[in-house]
């Protein structure tokens, strides 16, 4: 369990993380989703106790990192695929962490071997590909056997069998009720990994909340209707409150209800009297979804993007 | 390759880490980079070689008629002028490869508390170099010593004496350029910053003519570290050395602390 308390760091006038509060839940994976700029790092770095927060508290089972006894065995984190020195062997960089938590030197071997690095094990990091330091830091995340995970982009650079790998990992660890935090830019990975999702944009939370609500609040998740009497069924719809935007061009007698769920719309029909000939669920992609929530809170959008999203600031500017 | 998709799990009871986890640490990092190997051989290559062509060229001095008489111990540490930057570069490195490798995140994970890490890194650092201080001292009057023949006759107190200050010497130097190290995160920087404190500045003070700058230069690091290696009483003797030389190294070790505890990393 990880507990951020009015989180907030800023750097000078500028604020990286603003006031974030909420619990990462044990025996989950927690998607962190943002733009880039948004704070994510920033929030990992803090719960880990590598950088201070302004003000504001990182717990972790009631305790700020730096209070853990044996730190390595309690919460692993993968933030950085760069975190050892360039000359020193995969088994040398484990084997210090190891000591430096009391965690016995059989167990580096083992790690290695879920990583898929022992044969490399004394090879010198310096000569490793990016998915390879990805692996190591795996590795080193899961050395003390920690309750609490943390992954900052933990499948960048990874080829598709080990971008699988990670995601049938994350599962199995949150399955044995281990807390897991997780940030990406890809959705479409967050989306077969995740429960839960935290989007953050300019170091504010946008949404919390389990996947499956993120992605029915999306406009464009929506019930899909075909039928012969379109004008009528519409006028119905409206009036009982419920959005309705016309269907692919070439389908003039198709209909999109964004609100209602299936068994509404066909009850309404019936109700009215309207044929229906189709009558089915249109989900938006999670990539969808979050597109829609971060529209307004993009960083480092492209300049054009930037104009329409940022439109209403202009003047201010 | 190969991967599992599940973590193997820990067993065995929760023990160790704190103080001597975090020496275990620091002791294996300093030992698993080829850097560390290598400055220890240039350290001692460069001591022996030295002290080689001092004993050497005091007897040809001799030969000239030149009195050159003095405890071969005391002559041979003159090599120590040069081979203490690879010492400097030795400790430097040891703190500095964490920033720009990025490993110092994995350091502070592993030791979230940054005052214990900076002890024990120095503490391990440290001691290494006091050993190799002691035995380069050692090495350097026992190739220095035939060379001079009768002119070079010393007893065992000088040996010993100059070995241990050799080691004292190069160990506080190690414990300033760690502390100097955290405060400026770069290797260039702390190796530049400590060749001006210990060499250039030194001669620089003494021929500016300033009364005030020729008396201050007397403490400056590496005349008291010749006093630690010669048993010499001038300037100082050999305690008011010592209390230089702890001064200065206290005050980087100060410095670094309060830097490693108040920055991100």
């Amino acid at each position: 369990m990880i507990t951020l308390d009015r989180l907030t760091k800023r750097y000078g006038d500028k604020t990286a993380v603003s006031d974030l509060s909420f619990e990462i839940k044990p025996g989950k994976v927690t998607g962190f989703l943002g733009p880039n700029g948004a704070g994510k790092s920033t929030t990992m770095r803090m719960i880990v106790g590598l950088d201070a927060p302004t003000s504001g508290r990182a717990l972790l089972r009631g305790k700020r990192y730096e209070e853990l006894r044996h730190p390595l065995r309690e919460v692993g984190a993968l933030l950085d695929a760069r975190a050892g020195h360039p000359g020193r062997s995969a088994y040398h960089h484990l084997l210090g962490m190891a000591r430096s938590n009391g965690i016995p030197a059989s167990r580096v071997a083992e790690v290695l071997e879920t990583v898929g690095l022992t044969e490399v094990a004394k090879k010198r990091i310096g000569s490793f590909s990016l998915g390879m330091g990805q692996r190591l830091g795996i590795a080193a995340a899961l050395l003390g056997d920690p309750k609490v995970l943390l992954f900052d982009e933990p499948v960048n650079g990874l080829d598709p069998d080990g971008v699988r790998w990670v995601r049938e990992l994350m599962r199995s660890l949150a399955a044995e009720g281990r807390t897991i935090f997780v940030s990406s830019h890809l959705m479409s990975e967050m989306q077969e990994t995740a429960d839960h999702l935290l989007v953050i944009g300019r170091g504010k939370i946008i949404a919390d909340a389990p996947i499956e609500e993120v992605i029915a609040g999306s406009s464009l998740t929506a019930v899909r209707v075909r039928t012969p009497q379109p004008d009528v069924l519409r006028r119905q719809l409206l009036e009982s409150g419920l959005r309705v935007e016309p269907g692919a061009d070439s389908a003039p007698d198709e209909l999109l209800v964004v609100g209602g769920t299936l068994e509404e719309i066909g009850d309404l029909a019936f109700h009215h009297r309207v044929p229906i000939h189709e009558l089915s669920m249109r989900k938006a992609s999670l990539e969808q979804a979050y597109m829609e929530l971060t529209a307004a809170s993009v960083e480092y959008g492209s300049p054009a993007l930037a104009q329409v999203t940022e439109a209403p600031d202009h003047q201010k500017a | 390759m190969t991967t599992t998709a599940t973590a193997p799990k820990l067993v065995g009871p929760v023990k160790g880490g704190g103080f001597k986890g975090a020496v275990a640490f620091e002791w294996t990092k300093f030992w698993s980079v080829r850097a560390t190997w290598w400055n220890l051989t240039v350290g001692l290559l460069l001591t022996v070689g030295f002290a080689a062509m001092v004993g050497a060229s005091a007897d040809a001095s001799a030969k000239k008629g030149v009195d050159v008489t003095m405890p071969a111990p005391h002559h041979a540490s003159q090599a120590f002028l040069i081979s203490q930057l690879a010492i400097v570069v030795l400790a430097t490195l040891a703190l500095t490869s964490e920033y720009s490798s990025g490993s110092i995140r994995t350091t502070l994970q592993s030791v979230p508390k940054r005052g214990r890490m900076l002890r024990c890194k120095t503490l391990v650092i440290g001691a290494v170099v006091v050993a190799a201080g002691f035995v380069f001292s050692l090495l350097g009057t026992l190739v220095a010593a035939p060379l001079m023949g009768e002119h070079g006759d010393y007893t065992g107190g000088q040996l010993l004496g100059t070995a241990l200050g050799a080691g004292v010497y190069l160990g506080l130097l190690a414990v300033m350029a760690i502390g100097l190290g955290t405060v400026l995160r770069s290797a260039a920087g702390t190796i530049t910053t400590l060749i001006m404190v210990l060499l250039a500045l030194p001669q620089l003070m003494g021929v500016v003519g300033a009364k005030w700058l020729e008396t201050a230069s007397d403490y400056m690091p590496s005349v008291a570290g010749t006093v630690l290696l010669t048993q010499d009483s001038d300037p100082y003797g050999g305690g008011v050395a010592l209390l230089v030389l702890v001064l200065w190294a206290l005050a980087a070790y100060v410095a670094g602390s309060a830097v490693l505890r108040r920055r991100d990393a």
